[in-house]
């Protein structure tokens, strides 16, 4: 189907593309708007009907807006399942079983030019509406400008919930005000590794800012991968959330730096020996979990940022997090045969070894 | 230490509230009554959800109001509350603090009460301070639009420009002007 190969190339494509930060500390932003439409109950008590009228009327609106006519309208449901676990990988669409897909849609950019932008409207997923863009990088405010542009264009044609006091309207109340949600995703091993995280941590959350894991559960930090998000949506405008997370994105980066170099004042055999250990790993072990291989590429990034390791040269960290999921090795190396969780472990580690160890 | 509440039991669970003055609000609440005001069953009372469902119980007798003391009846008719339902979506205030959701644009104003503590606990406030639909009506814009420039004013204060700030306070007052004479003629 012509569908699945231009969500897959859209989603797979997000190279990574930098010009400040080499070390590739804050991996990405996304700024998402939750919207609902006027005179309809929220997806808290709505009905099916409800909420195919909800999507007739957005799948109309989408087509008389020249600025979406490189986007597609997709139900969940007509999304193969492979093709929604990568858009549940990016966060876009919160789950795939029949509950969690039925009366969801999505709109994606089909055009395949622009590789380092993601932009998503979902329907009916928690609220009517969730506008999203996602970039590589701190360019959180890049991301607000795309998401603002396509908002303003549904304005022209839906009318959203509004109050004067509330803000825009949610079922949420912790999305209400300005409905906006600002993420940064961050790679912060010698935060983690010096424990400055943890004072880190306290101070963020007194701002008005959360932190969690990226990938992983409740309190499971994966590949000292983090993302951060804002917690306040009303009482604040726009512009003063996107400069604070910006200015967040900065500091993490001094930290992280601080952190690398305390480190690195003094011979620390236990970290080379941690690093060398993964170093082993990725050259010879014949299977690798997704949960395992994060771990390893994070410390080895560490120990090539920190120059501990010379056998590996720099290597696009956030392409190869990426590229190793499980959905896009289905997708990626085994096309259509049924795989076994260990055949992709498997292929795994050898894409792993393929572009690390490369001369 | 007897409840607060029934003043029957012995009290095992204390509310503590320390706030930023320095003042102290205590409550102490037995096991069967804190159950109840909080909407517990037996399980959860034991569980690590209770210490997050104390907000909601604190909330309910009042901590988070800047009133001087929690309204006790308030909580106790709070069962005969539960039940309240929106007329526009039918949903009920229980079923709301269940889902953590409400169910329609109305739910807002039909549950002001009893929700807008609960917003003012996990936002900033219940201002709207970032922008406003491009259709909203003329007024909404107005008033906007002094928003903005009563926020520019503070700031060219501070940092003590007061020709800038001088002009600000012109172009605020023409447009309050302007608000006034409209509600005038919309009340006619």
């Amino acid at each position: 189907m012509e569908e699945n190969i231009l969500i897959n190339q859209n989603i797979k494509n997000i190279k990574f593309k930098y010009s400040n930060d080499k070390q590739q500390i804050i991996l990405n932003s996304s700024v998402s708007l939750f919207r609902n439409i006027a005179g309809y109950k929220f997806n808290s008590v709505i009905d099916k009907n409800e909420k195919d009228s909800i999507l007739h009327l957005v799948a109309d609106v989408k087509s008389k807006i020249s600025l979406l006519k490189n986007y597609n309208f997709y139900n969940l449901r007509d999304i193969p399942r492979l093709q929604r676990q990568l858009l549940i990988d990016q966060k876009i669409i919160s789950g795939s079983t029949i509950q969690k897909i039925s009366g969801k849609a999505v709109i994606l950019n089909s055009n395949i030019i622009d590789k380092n932008k993601l932009t998503a409207i979902t329907v009916n997923e928690d609220e009517h509406l969730k506008i999203e863009c996602i970039m590589p990088g701190i360019n959180i405010f890049s991301c607000y400008k795309e998401v603002l542009k396509i908002e303003k264009n549904l304005e022209k044609k839906l009318s959203f919930s509004f109050n004067k006091n509330l803000g825009y309207l949610t079922s949420n109340p912790s999305l209400l005000g300005t409905g906006l949600k600002a993420t940064i995703v961050a790679h912060v091993p010698a935060m983690v590794i010096s424990t400055r995280i943890v004072d880190f941590i306290k101070n963020l959350n007194q701002t008005g800012y959360g932190v969690s894991s990226f990938f992983g559960e409740g309190n499971e930090i994966i590949g000292n991968l983090f993302q951060i998000s804002n917690l306040i949506t009303l009482g604040k405008n726009e512009e003063s959330i996107i400069e604070e997370l910006t200015a967040i994105s900065k500091n993490i980066i001094e930290e992280e730096e601080k952190a690398k170099e305390e480190l690195q004042s003094t011979q620390n055999f236990s970290i080379e020996d941690s690093v060398y250990r993964s170093f082993g790993m990725i050259k010879y072990a014949k299977i690798i979990s997704f949960e395992e291989a994060l771990e390893l590429l994070s410390i080895l990034k560490f120990g090539v940022d920190s120059g501990i390791i010379d056998e590996i040269k720099n290597f696009d960290f956030y392409e190869i997090i990426n590229l190793i999921s499980d959905s896009n090795i289905e997708i990626n190396y085994i096309k259509n045969k049924k795989a076994t969780l260990d055949e992709i472990d498997f292929i795994r580690a050898c894409v792993i070894r393929e572009k690390l160890l490369k001369e | 230490m007897i409840c607060d509440n029934c003043r029957k039991n012995e009290a095992t669970i204390h509310l503590i509230q320390l706030n930023n003055n320095g003042e102290v609000k205590k409550f102490d609440l037995c096991k069967e009554c804190a159950k109840e005001l909080a909407f517990l069953s037996d399980e959860n009372i034991n569980s690590n959800e209770f210490a997050q469902s104390t907000n909601i119980l604190a909330i309910d007798l009042g901590f988070f109001n800047d009133s001087e003391s929690p309204d006790l009846f308030n909580s106790i008719n709070s069962a005969a509350k539960e039940n309240k339902r929106c007329q526009y979506c039918n949903i009920s205030l229980s079923a709301i603090k269940k889902m953590g959701r409400v169910g329609c644009p109305r739910c807002y104003d039909e549950f002001k009460e009893e929700l807008n503590p609960l917003i003012k606990l996990i936002q900033t406030g219940i201002e709207h301070k970032g922008k406003i639909p491009i259709n909203s009506n003329k007024r909404l814009k107005i008033e906007k639009k002094i928003k903005d420039l009563k926020f520019m004013l503070e700031e060219q204060i501070i940092i003590e420009n007061f020709e800038e700030a001088a002009k600000l306070r012109d172009k605020i007052s023409s447009l309050q002007k302007k608000l006034y004479y409209s509600v005038k003629k919309i009340k006619k």
